[in-house]
């Protein structure tokens, strides 16, 4: 256990470090700089800015530099903001944090029900209807929902409100995020249904489901104690990739609900090559990502103990 | 001495090779036979429709943007008075073209590098996957929008970024088919009678490979045609006077407000970008179905 945490942590700071290599070169070697702007800056001007950001130094100790920041949790200094990346990205995270949260739980939860509806009616009525909502979901992407969904109970009925980021406690606040977790989770919910579905049909014809009936346990029993805690395995090994999407889903559903969050921040701050930012936002994003990952691997061996941690 | 033993060819009267049994299994799956038929009619109309049409996917008439659907405009106006039916379709060329140049890129890399990672076996096996394992936790659609945006854009970043980043799944495959083919007992009878390396890949590999990569390319047609559409929803795929789904959508999104809902401008691309996603999944299923051999 401890060995397989030191060895996955090893590994994931390995990962940061690559991507912060990878990230560093991508940037620095590529044409553009964060003060090419349409205006015409004097070169003695621009050589006294980027005295300023340090720009001057040759790369090799700008990348050691840089990477000495991470190490002491300094992500760096937006020139574009002209603030600390720290100040400008923790307080955005939190917004994208909640919003990705609250679409993870409504992905689980839904996914988890609808596919459990499908698995105990197959092949009937409800079934049918939970896998339709399963497919449609899948090809209707995040982008293309949002949309959709403020056209509909924002726009034409007026139920909800159109974008924005809750600001107290009231209904009327509160319900500015019902939209964007929706819009974010539906592809998850979808491919949840499809797993738990597959998963637990899967395990239905085994043996020891025979003998929990056999036994004389009720329906309700069986399924879900035992077929769900056996059948819900796949769902588990998705929950890893699927925070992966919600993060990167988040990007636009942020941009669409005018969420100030950090898939914003990401994305202006590659427009304008606000150096700093970027891969600050990249290594927050990896090392959540990474984390998850993790969790997700020991919680899988914990449900399923024939599964070893090495 | 040397005499040739001339071995008796018998030739099986009724014999099917697994690809066209796979081809029948195939087409009596219903849904995958339908999506696949709606599928080439919305490929030919994204041919057809932009050529055929009177109007051009550039050409504005300033007086009638954002006209709702009508005679002359099918699917209305976009915002700068051009036809949102031509832009539509003109969209969706882009978008199957980046489809499946995208995905032949990444079928290249991924075939390659993970034949070549289970054929060599060993060592260099262990490192080259150990590799793959570093690319697969990567954030990559995070790392795709910073190339994105770095290397401007135009087509052939988008061709060439989204099939950088789609090949590891691919390889995964093919190194584990080629592991477990190795071993297998015709390879070895193949290399007992004499034949060489290259002939055991072309003649026994590739084929027996063949179906899960065709499968797995099938699926990852519609994975990355949703990449090109969230990049252009972000404005960071195609760019402007050149429409694609992703950044129809956007614009249709863009111009969103509650005094009159221009309904036309999101659902006519998202229909099309919905039903194109819809069948490309189908016909993959229906594909992978077919060629699972283990499942009958």
């Amino acid at each position: 256990m401890w060995a397989f945490l030191i060895k996955r942590l090893a590994g994931g700071l390995l990962t940061l470090f690559v991507i912060a290599t990878l990230c560093f070169a991508i940037i620095r070697f590529a044409p553009g700089s964060p003060f090419s702007s349409e205006r015409k800056i004097p070169p003695e001007v621009l050589a006294n800015i980027e005295r300023k950001y340090g720009f001057d130094k040759d790369l090799h100790v700008q990348y050691g530099l840089r990477l000495r920041g991470y190490l002491s949790g300094d992500l760096g200094y937006s020139i574009k903001y002209e603030r600390s990346v720290n100040e400008l990205l923790f307080p955005s995270l939190r917004y994208s944090l909640m919003l990705g949260a609250i679409a993870f739980i409504l992905a689980v939860t839904f996914g988890v029900a609808l596919g459990i509806i499908a698995a105990a009616r197959h092949n009937r009525i409800p079934d049918y209807l939970s896998m339709s909502v399963a497919l449609t979901g899948i090809c209707v992407p995040n982008f293309l929902l949002g949309p959709l969904l403020v056209m509909v109970f924002s726009l034409a009925l007026s139920w909800l409100p159109v974008a924005g980021w809750p600001d107290g406690w009231s209904w009327g606040e509160l319900s500015k995020i019902i939209l964007p977790a929706i819009a974010l989770s539906m592809v998850h919910i979808a491919y949840i249904s499809r797993l738990t579905r597959a998963g637990m049909l899967d395990v239905l014809n085994k043996d020891f489901i025979r003998t929990a009936r056999a036994k004389g346990l009720s329906e309700k029993v069986v399924f879900l104690k035992h077929v769900l805690k056996n059948g819900i395995t796949p769902v588990v090994s998705y929950a890893g990739p699927m925070a992966a999407y919600i993060l990167t889903g988040s990007v636009v559903v942020e941009r669409i609900f005018n969420i100030n969050g950090m898939g914003r921040h990401f994305v202006d701050s590659s427009l304008a090559r606000d150096y700093d930012v970027v891969m600050g936002a990249l290594l927050i994003y990896s090392t959540l990502v990474i984390g998850f990952n993790l969790v997700v691997d020991m919680a899988y061996s914990f449900l399923d103990p024939r599964v070893r941690l090495t | 001495m040397n005499a040739a033993v001339a071995v008796p060819v018998d030739v099986a009267p009724e014999s099917r090779s697994p690809g066209q049994l796979a081809l029948r299994r195939f087409r009596k799956n219903r849904r995958a036979l339908l999506c696949f038929w709606l599928l080439l009619s919305v490929g030919l109309a994204t041919i057809v429709v932009p050529i055929v049409s009177p109007h051009t996917f550039y050409e504005q008439t300033l007086k009638r943007k954002k006209e709702t659907p009508s005679a002359t405009y099918w699917m209305g106006t976009d915002l700068n008075g051009r036809d949102l039916l031509v832009r539509c379709f003109y969209g969706g060329r882009i978008s199957f073209a980046v489809g499946l140049v995208a995905t032949f890129v990444s079928l290249i890399i991924g075939v390659g590098y993970g034949a070549l990672s289970g054929f060599l076996g060993g060592k260099t096996d262990l490192v080259m996957m150990r590799f793959v394992d570093v690319l697969y936790g990567l954030p990559h659609m995070f790392i795709v929008i910073i190339a994105m945006v770095i290397f401007g854009k135009s087509f052939i970043v988008v061709f060439m970024v989204l099939g950088l980043f789609g090949w590891m799944t691919m390889s995964r495959i093919v190194r584990g088919q080629v592991l477990s083919l190795k071993e297998k007992e015709f390879v070895e009878a193949a290399r007992a009678m004499g034949a060489g390396s290259g002939a055991i890949i072309w003649r026994h590999m590739i084929p027996n490979i063949l179906g899960p990569v065709i499968v797995y390319a099938t699926l990852t047609v519609p994975s990355v045609m949703l990449q090109e559409a969230f990049l252009s929803f972000l404005g960071l795929g195609i760019s402007e006077p050149m429409p694609s789904w992703g950044g129809l959508i956007s614009e249709g999104s863009g111009a969103l407000n509650p005094l009159r809902i221009y309904w036309w401008l999101v659902i006519f691309p998202g229909s099309l970008l919905a039903t194109t996603l819809f069948c490309l999944n189908s016909v993959g299923d229906g594909l992978r179905d077919a060629f699972d051999v283990q499942q009958r």
